[in-house]
């Protein structure tokens, strides 16, 4: 025992990096040899403080050691981890006044955890991960919004505004409390005291006293309100991914956060767009005002899925495009008329189609043309053939204004800005 | 020597600036770091430099800051030392270090950064984090640089501790080579100054110098000879016999040569908030070495006082700049957007129990930057009584950018948010104050005023609380007496503890003199005293002196248990300093 408490505090070996010897070192664990031990990639201050917690040192330090345990918080949830550790005395707050200040739900007397053996507050256990999640915007977390996202790629990129169509078709029915009424829940205090004072000028005279007015059921007055007609513009985006076999995870990834990005370009500008019909201000919550999703998958068949199924889905099997714009014209003829809404598809692809399939598709394409304002066709490269894109461009031209493409070799800033530029750059009509 | 290719001659890509550099690339112990140059992480350099220029743009003014690849290991073992890559030999260190590797162990934190105060600055990164991580952390990096060069209270602070720390640790470390002293004798005493690192002066930036002539006894100065009398020229002759009046005057020298001498001679002269400057000056129990010691950790502690007051703030600014630069379009990511997002909201994620510095302190510059740049601030803004127009209310000065750099620059913790914190605030952190009710936590108050106080509570005096030196020689007997300036209790078995601590420093008995609040909530002035135990002097005794209603003092029963006096006014003159 004495030897080892006195043992010198200079490393023997200080520096010697050779890891020959070091392995050597350590595998030869003799009593003796672990001091030296030390001087390599172990901590010597920790190792210290071990031997004292294990009682192999400095034993009056014992009765400072607490079998403590550790609270971590991990994205708001709170963990416990074993820890014994020695607590040196200090002057500190006493438990008496023990408190401090916490964030989350709850309201006054909410019991929010419990005081641990240690001393310290804990969750408890019973509403584990219940504290999880607290911020808000998942995708980018609390401090950047999609809007401002949007904003600096517009600026970026100069993106031309959005032309939207058929909004004189649709209004929004807004309500205003502009109106007095004799009936309500909402008193107007101004107009009631009106017609106190009025009333009493009535009984009393010109020179009344203040004290004299007091409020008659007669004089009350309240709130009602008018509605009032805004025009407002609905865009409805249809995203179509390819899920098939020959989209990997990283084509399917890219995909995803391309989509990321169109999506938050043009739901920032129609909450824009309708701030501005409606003469108002923007601020970041009309972000995707008057916009609704739509998430197709496909793979030879297409489905209707929810966002999240969208974002996450792995499928397998062959390509058939066409049956993604089967369904898309479904929808379209279904639910969203083109008269009232502003309509664009985007669709994403490593363009391994079936080879008989192109033509179908290009023709389902053609005729959904007159009803939507753009379909953007996304092309992953991949190892397959990927002609989809060369087809399109064969029909189309490079530069139609409402069929665009794109393709896209690797997951990089410089990558999605280019999709965004092609997808939504200004382009002159053609012909008509 | 493994070939370092920062070191290699004719390598101007990094020029070596401070001797103790070589210690950060050694590591704590043996393992091989490097510094960020175009030769070894090109990549990163390449960042280093971009996130510089946008955030010289924005006007952040931060030191000439230098990057270092660590491995995990040896990052937390600096972290564990605050950032210094040589401290003197504590376990301490180690049990820091245990807290920083076993959440890490369990994937549950995971250390972004380490930036130490120092001209250049030195900063850490993990050689396996993600650059889009790295990236983030030089932004954020930037912000703690810029706060350190810029900010008022850290204006006198060492900036080559680096090579200081390092001196430090070998003055420290050689003491059991040059003095008779064991490893234990050594550790115990680092322990007991440990125990109370923060009784200094926290108001001070910078330490006082020491006197170390001190216990020489001085004499009062004498009086002028006509000291007391008035001066009567343009009055009539006959007045100065009546206003001067002798018997008058040589009372009045007699009571204010007793005032002097009792306050020359009176150490310290007024309450002193430095205690291990009054013990290294004052204590006579102390050995040269243990003096030495003392000294030595109170300079560490003087470095280290700033960020105890500036967490927040430093928090909050630097969180502030790594949203702001990693929007910028130079630097922004969009590949690895949702990773960011996630980190960013680790970072600045709620916390039940605690506050977390990063989230207020960036949610009040982001206030404050808002409000300056709509003219929300001053008597015009605040004297509109329709919320509706308040809220709307925009005057377009765009001051925000200004007033921001104005804040980081002469505001620390409690006066930014006196100054600063608002209703909107705290409503948006969900903030609230909590309480222990038996074995349960409960919210105790949502109210913002209740949060506010609760908040400058626990960040006044750097959150220690304040105990000063009042008396050195009590009773004439050469015991120290501390008082503890109430604002809540103390841990009452930690405070016992740690007067044991002083009382062994000091040499002589010890008191402190505070508060004990009863469960009815009433507050009475207690006595803590540590004195030698009658036959067997090096065993301690401690005594507890409760003032009762009555007047009478209680006594309560020493660490043991044993009742060693009925309670009566045994010690009466205790009280009659408090």
């Amino acid at each position: 025992m004495q030897v080892s408490n006195n043992i010198s505090y200079k490393p023997l070996f200080r520096g010697a990096t050779n890891p020959l010897i070091r392995d050597l070192l350590i595998k030869n664990k003799s009593e003796a040899n672990k001091n030296i031990g030390l001087a390599f990639g172990v901590d010597p201050d920790f190792d210290r403080f071990q031997r004292i917690i294990k009682g192999k040192a400095r034993e009056e330090l014992k009765r400072f050691i607490s079998p403590d345990k550790m609270n971590v918080s991990k994205g708001g949830k709170v963990v416990q981890l074993p820890m014994p550790r020695i607590d040196l005395p200090k002057f500190t707050r006493g438990t008496q006044d023990e408190g401090g200040v916490g964030s989350g739900s709850g309201k006054k007397g909410d019991q929010i955890g419990k005081i641990g053996k240690d001393g310290e507050p804990t969750e408890g256990g019973s509403k584990a991960g219940e504290g999880e999640g607290e911020h808000a915007n998942e995708q980018w977390g609390p401090e950047i919004t999609r809007s401002e996202i949007a904003r600096l790629l517009i600026e970026d990129l100069t993106l031309p505004n959005l032309e939207p169509k058929g909004m004189d078709n649709v209004k929004k029915e807004d309500i205003k409390w502009t109106s007095i009424s004799t009936k309500g829940s909402k008193i107007n205090i101004k107009a009631t005291l009106k017609n106190a004072i009025k009333r009493t000028i009535a009984e009393k005279g010109e020179s009344f006293n203040e004290d004299d007015v007091y409020i008659e059921p007669s004089d009350i007055r309240y709130h009602t309100w008018d509605v009032e007609e805004k025009p407002k513009a609905n865009a409805v985006i249809i995203y179509a991914m390819d899920v098939s076999g020959s989209m990997g995870e990283a084509q399917k990834h890219i995909a995803r956060t391309a989509n990321f990005y169109l999506s938050t370009v043009i739901q920032h500008q129609y909450g824009e767009l309708n701030a501005q019909l409606q003469d108002e201000t923007f601020s970041d919550d009309r972000f995707g005002e008057g916009v609704e999703e739509v998430f197709v998958i496909h793979d030879d068949g297409a489905k209707q899925v929810s966002e999240k199924e969208f974002y996450t889905t792995t499928e397998s099997g062959g390509t058939r495009i066409s049956s993604a714009y089967k369904l898309i014209q479904k929808i379209i003829k279904e639910k969203y008329d083109p008269q009232n809404w502003n309509i664009y598809i985007f669709h994403y692809s490593d363009g391994d189609n079936w080879g008989d399939d192109t033509p179908e598709t290009l023709k389902i394409m053609d005729e959904l043309l007159p009803q939507v304002n753009e379909i953007g066709y996304v092309q992953m490269q991949s190892y397959g053939s990927g002609e989809f894109k060369s087809s399109l461009e064969k029909k189309f031209g490079t530069s139609h204004h409402k069929v665009r493409s794109s393709l896209v070799y690797k997951s990089s800033t410089e990558e999605y800005k280019k999709v965004l530029s092609d997808m939504l750059s200004e382009r002159k009509k053609e012909g008509n | 020597m493994v070939a370092k290719p920062w070191l290699a001659p004719k390598n101007n890509d990094y020029p070596i600036v401070n001797a103790s550099e070589h210690d950060i690339g050694k590591g704590i112990y043996g393992q091989d770091n490097y510094p960020v140059t175009p030769k070894t992480e090109p990549e990163l350099y390449d960042w280093n430099q971009k996130i510089w220029k946008v955030g010289k743009e924005h006007g952040l003014d931060p030191f000439d800051t230098r990057f270092w690849i660590m491995q995990r290991d040896t990052l937390l073992q600096t972290a564990a030392r605050s950032g210094f890559p040589v401290r003197y030999r504590h376990w301490s260190f180690g049990q820091a270090y245990q807290e920083l590797l076993m959440p890490q162990k369990h994937g549950l934190a995971n250390l972004y950064e380490l930036v130490i105060n120092n001209d250049p600055c030195y900063a850490y990164l993990l050689k396996e984090n993600p650059l889009y991580a790295q990236k983030v952390v030089m932004a954020h990096v930037m912000g703690h640089s810029d706060f350190f060069k810029n900010n008022y209270m850290f204006n006198e602070t060492n900036r080559q501790m680096l090579n200081r720390t390092s001196n430090i640790a070998s003055s420290i470390n050689g003491i059991l080579d040059s003095e008779k002293v064991t490893v234990q004798d050594l550790e115990n005493f680092i322990e007991k100054v440990h125990s109370i690192q923060w009784l200094i002066d926290l108001t001070a930036k910078s330490p006082k110098k020491l006197n170390l002539n001190k216990n020489i006894i001085k004499e009062p100065e004498k009086l002028p000879d006509n000291w007391g009398k008035i001066d009567t020229s343009s009055l009539p002759s006959h007045m100065d016999k009546r206003i001067n009046d002798y018997t008058r005057i040589s009372k009045e020298v007699e009571n204010e040569e007793i005032r002097r001498e009792t306050i020359t001679k009176k150490n310290p002269p007024e309450p002193e908030r430095d205690v291990l400057a009054f013990l290294i000056e004052n204590s006579v129990a102390l050995k040269p070495w243990q003096r030495k010691v003392l000294s030595l950790l109170r300079e560490e502690s003087y470095y280290f006082a700033p960020q105890l007051q500036t967490k927040i703030m430093n928090e909050g600014w630097a969180s502030f700049w790594h949203t702001n630069i990693m929007k910028h379009r130079d630097v922004i990511d969009l590949e690895n957007a949702t990773s960011i997002g996630k980190m960013f909201g680790n970072v600045l994620a709620l916390q039940k129990f605690n506050l977390n510095p990063y989230a207020l302190g960036i949610e009040i510059f982001k206030d404050i930057e808002d409000r300056w740049n709509k003219g929300h601030h001053g008597t015009e803004w605040e004297t509109i009584r329709n919320m509706e127009e308040k809220e709307n209310y925009d005057t377009k000065e765009m001051k925000g950018r200004e007033k921001v750099f104005e804040v980081r620059k002469n505001y620390n913790d409690i006066q930014f948010l006196r100054t600063f914190f608002t209703k909107d605030i705290a409503n948006k952190l969900k903030m609230y104050t909590w309480n222990t009710s038996g074995n349960d936590v409960e919210i105790s108050s949502k109210d913002f005023e209740d949060i506010k106080n609760r908040l400058l509570e626990m960040l006044d005096n750097g959150g220690q609380p304040l105990i000063q030196v009042v008396d050195s020689n009590h009773l004439n007997r050469g015991e120290i007496v501390l008082k503890h300036s109430h604002t809540y209790d103390l841990k009452q078995d930690y405070a016992e503890m740690t007067l044991e601590n002083i009382k062994s420093l000091w040499g002589r008995p010890a008191h402190l003199d505070t508060y004990k609040t009863s469960s009815s909530g009433t507050k009475k002035p207690m006595r803590i005293s540590i004195t030698d135990s009658e036959g067997t002097p090096s065993k301690n005794v401690i005594k507890r002196y409760i003032l009762k209603d009555n007047g009478a003092v209680d006594y309560e029963c020493d660490a043991k248990g044993d009742r060693l006096y009925k309670n009566s006014g045994v010690y009466p003159y205790l009280y009659a300093g408090i």
